[in-house]
């Protein structure tokens, strides 16, 4: 982040905050204040809707009263086991994504091996990859059946059965952990480059070696930091659909996601909306809690906080002859959670059915799975990618500008409130959302304002869900903006408007770009809001690319999938060259 | 419509704290003279900043009214707010916007505000302005490459191009190191001299304040102790806040006693003036460099005192010689060819005339 302001730390104590607020402007930040009150009432009142669902009888809003939903989530056998199931899905993520993260980050950020800004930038894009390409590349790699691995393990070493099912519970979790690595990486090594580096040189210095030190004093320091990418991950874990429906919907193994998904879209019978309402409830509040417990966490942390001002970095521990083993670590996860799976990808795209490289499949690569692809089909697929990858950013990056105003600027006691509301398609899973959107639309619009299944809705829900980081960037942003730039304008004559136009919103500029850039791109690669949210107008490329894969076309699923990630490229390429000098920023 | 440049009077502002109302301004009131630089002066949190940003109209006070150049701009139901005061201002921080370069950061008053510029006057007057700062000729640079210092003045020739009627300096010089501040120091009062703008100064420095001002005020806990002229203030503080803020003090508990003199545990003093009601409880005040140091028993002196020398410190261009007087050790500022040392016995001598008495 640029520095923005121009002054030197003051050398005078500064007056306590209390002196200095003001009501200044009431009138541009009440017209924000009501505006944004608009998005706020949404997020709450899907969430309100779902709870509400979870107590009507197959989850109608005209249904009678029932705890039937919450009965049959802990007492119907089948539900219970995707209650199980999710358990150990998201812990396996979790420990898979900390380790891999917290390693790579204190490997980049706390010793010698180097690389800092080529592992960054390769996190940056692991973080864009869709899941379900990487998904789609590890079934080619380890199925039981049409797994390369497998095959090559089974028929090099006589073993009668494959020695690894990657579609198991463990084995998406594993994938999934794999992807959110990345996500770990970059919050904890934010964590770690605004840690003191003295506390660690203190240590150092009363005799502690590194091992301990990084015991005894780095990891506690950033426990903030790994509870909120722990946080973060599980949430995103839980809500993605794209690991759960490719690696999971064939061989009935279900997740909070996937069951969501398949309860409310079945493919014979009436859907059922009650108990996924219900499950969802339960998310909801595990998800209140745990940003209630993380908001104590970061307060207390502060209390122990030394603000270096610097940044300041402790000398780096020497690898030394442990260099391999780091190299192994970075190496594999690099080799194995995006380098492998995506040669798997590629090679498939060029094959008429999965067959494990060899020089017999060899002769049969081809182009045909491009040139036959059903180009009418892609093109709607396109169409609705590009609308909606240009239309939720922007009115995300609306959103959260007005809600940053307001809670960053604004003296008033509302702003924690909307502050809170921000933050809630963060903790919330964005499925939920999705859900809670769908019914509203499907019960409550009809006709020329009917929503259900429409591009409005689509992009309305993902902008609602890119709130939370769009204000989180925003409000970084201004608070790195000193007050006193914009009321030197007030001082110059300049109206509350003309000095947000001249002042702060071109100071602001760097940071729109980005979240605009980053949010367009998580937007094309999302699958689990257009999936719920369902219909013809809402075939996004990924979602085209899981219809192809569900009905058997794996090849022209698997040339559609690279399509898009080529689609995806030049908005990547513009990205990091615009984030040049810190791609460790992504997301944190 | 013209009249006094500021008049300020029964500012009040509170702020809630946990429950409580805190007074950051309580019943304030001044008169800003034509072309005087008004200091508000006293330690952070003393309201000087409030005040200051309330006459800026950044700040809504409860209760109170500011007029400017005869136009009332706060008061109960009337708030101008900021952008349409006759005012200029210089931050702590400067405010440079760090995305426009010189020119357009010192244009940007002219362009914004409500009459109309045109072009090639904001040329000459932006320049004019630059060239009065001494910023002639780099009007075409970030301000993000300007020092410290330049920044500073870029600060005050934007607050200076609309020829404000008032202008605000809110701890202008805190940002600086101590040379460049000691040069500012001189350059700002010629500056503010030569355009003649009427200015209040705030500071919790109490030698830019000394150096600076025409007037004091002396702030406490939302409150104006004292108002005076500079020498006023140092040699006569009203009270034993404004003593101890400005300056380094001796005090002496005392009784006044008939004729002039006051009775204190080490003795009698002579002091300028009645010295006040007999029997009355008072405190005399004395700055170190008034203490006169005698190595030898003067002979025929009056208020002398005897003491012995705790510690001599060489700050440079005089000595802080620290000597115990019964239970309390005073600080004397001595010329640094003093050859006394620890231990010695010396005779400390108060001139009547510049003992202060604090009721």
């Amino acid at each position: 982040m640029t520095q923005l302001t121009t002054a030197p730390a003051p050398a005078a104590p500064p007056e306590p905050p209390d002196t200095r607020p003001s009501r200044r402007r009431p009138g541009a930040l009440g017209v924000l204040t009501a505006l944004i009150s608009i998005p706020a009432l949404c997020v709450v009142g899907l969430l309100a809707l779902v709870g509400y669902l979870g107590f009507r009888v197959q989850g109608s809003p005209d249904g009678a009263f029932t705890l039937g939903n919450y009965r049959a989530l802990f007492g119907n056998a089948q539900v219970w086991d995707v209650v199980q199931n999710t358990v150990v899905y998201v812990g396996v993520t979790l420990v898979v994504a900390l380790f891999f993260g917290t390693a790579i980050a204190l490997l980049v950020e706390r010793t010698d091996f180097g690389w800092e800004r080529t592992i960054g930038t390769i996190m940056v894009l692991r973080l864009l990859i869709p899941g379900f390409f990487t998904a789609m590349g590890w079934i080619f790699l380890f199925h039981p059946r049409i797994g390369a691995i497998n095959q090559w393990a089974m028929d090099g070493l006589g073993l009668a059965s494959a020695p690894i099912n990657i579609v198991s519970l463990v084995g998406m979790g594993v994938v999934e952990g794999l992807a959110l690595s990345a996500l770990v990486f970059t919050m904890v090594s934010s964590g770690l480059r605004s840690l003191d580096g003295s506390l660690e040189e203190a240590a150092r210095a009363s005799g502690a070696r590194p091992w301990t030190v990084l015991r005894r004093v780095t990891l506690p320091l950033i426990y903030p930091s790994l509870l909120g990418a722990g946080l973060f991950a599980g949430t995103i874990a839980i809500s993605s659909l794209d690991i759960p429906l490719i690696m999971g919907l064939s061989n009935r193994i279900y997740v909070f996601s996937s069951y969501l998904y398949v309860a409310t879209n079945p493919s014979a019978g009436q859907p059922e909306y009650g108990v996924p309402a219900a499950f969802s409830a339960v998310m909801i509040l595990l998800a209140l809690g745990f940003s209630l417990w993380y908001q104590r966490t970061l307060r207390a942390g502060r209390k122990y906080q030394v603000v270096s001002g610097k940044g300041y970095r402790p000398a780096r521990v020497r690898l030394g002859r442990w260099r391999w083993a780091a190299w192994l670590l970075v190496g594999g996860y690099v080799l194995w959670s995006i380098v492998l799976p995506m040669l798997m990808v590629v090679w498939i795209s060029l094959l008429p059915f999965v067959q494990k490289p060899s020089a017999a499949a060899m002769n049969v690569v081809s182009l045909d799975n491009y040139a036959n692809l059903d180009w009418s089909f892609v093109g709607r697929g396109l169409t609705t990618s590009i609308k909606l990858m240009v239309l939720a950013p922007t009115l995300a990056v609306l959103m959260s500008l007005a809600f940053a105003f307001v809670v960053v600027r604004s003296r008033s006691r509302g702003r924690f409130v909307y502050d809170l509301v921000a933050f809630l398609p963060q903790a919330v899973p964005s499925t939920v959302f999705a859900f809670g959107a769908m019914i509203a639309a499907l019960y409550w619009t009809q006709g020329w304002y009917g929503l259900y299944g429409t591009l409005t809705l689509l992009v309305v829900v993902t902008a609602l869900i890119q709130l939370a980081f769009g204000t989180r960037m925003f409000n970084a942003g201004l608070l790195q903006i000193h007050t006193e730039l914009e009321e030197a304008a007030a001082m110059s004559g300049a109206s509350t408007w003309t000095a947000v136009r001249r002042i702060t919103l071109p100071l602001l500029r760097p940071v729109v770009t980005y979240t605009w850039l980053w949010l367009a791109l998580l937007s094309l690669r999302d699958l689990t809001v257009p999936t719920l949210i369902g219909g013809q107008d809402t075939l996004t490329l990924s979602v085209a690319s899981w219809t192809l894969f569900n009905t058997g076309q794996v090849g022209a699923s698997s040339a559609l999938t690279l399509l898009m990630i080529g689609l995806m490229t030049p908005v990547v390429v513009l990205f990091l060259l615009l984030t040049r000098k810190n791609e460790g920023k992504a997301i944190s | 419509m013209t009249g006094t440049p500021l008049a300020v009077h029964g500012l009040r502002k509170g702020f809630a704290d946990r429950g409580t109302t805190v007074q950051a301004i309580d019943d304030v009131g001044f008169d800003v003279r034509e072309g005087e630089i008004y200091t508000l002066l006293g330690p952070s949190g003393c309201g000087k900043t409030s005040t200051l940003r309330a006459v800026a109209g950044l700040e809504r006070p409860d209760e109170g009214r500011i007029v400017i150049d005869g136009t009332v701009v706060t008061e109960t139901g009337c708030f101008v707010p900021p952008e349409r005061r006759d005012i200029g201002m210089v931050f702590q921080s400067y405010g440079i916007w760090p995305h426009m370069n010189v020119f357009e950061n010192a244009a940007f008053p002219l362009k914004v505000g409500r009459a109309k510029v045109p072009k090639k006057e904001v040329r000459q007057r932006v320049e004019s302005a630059l060239a009065a700062v001494h910023l002639a000729g780099y009007e075409g640079r970030m301000a993000t490459q300007l020092s410290g210092g330049q920044q500073q003045r870029l600060a005050l020739a934007r607050a200076l191009v609309r020829r404000p009627k008032l202008l605000l300096l809110d701890e202008p010089l805190s940002n600086l190191d101590a040379k460049l501040r000691q040069a500012m120091r001189a350059e700002l009062a010629t500056l503010q001299q030569e355009l003649g703008v009427t200015t209040l100064f705030v500071t919790h420095d109490q030698d830019e304040a000394l150096s600076m001002s025409s007037r004091i005020a002396v702030m406490q806990a939302g409150r104006i102790v004292q108002e005076g002229t500079p020498r006023d203030v140092y040699q006569r503080p009203a009270t034993r806040f404004v003593a101890d803020f400005v300056g380094t003090t001796n005090f002496l508990d005392g009784t006044c006693a008939a004729g002039g003199r006051v009775e204190t545990t080490v003795g009698a003093f002579d002091v300028a003036g009645d010295g006040g009601r007999a029997g009355a409880d008072v405190v005399l005040a004395v700055r170190p460099e008034s203490v006169r140091l005698h190595t030898d028993e003067p002979v025929g002196t009056p208020n002398v005192v005897k003491g012995e020398v705790e510690r001599v410190m060489f700050v440079g261009e005089c000595v802080d010689c620290h000597v115990r007087v019964g239970d309390a050790v005073w600080v004397t500022r001595q010329d640094p060819g003093l050859a006394a040392r620890s231990g010695d016995g010396v005779w400390l001598e108060l001139p009547a005339d510049r003992i202060s008495v604090i009721a």
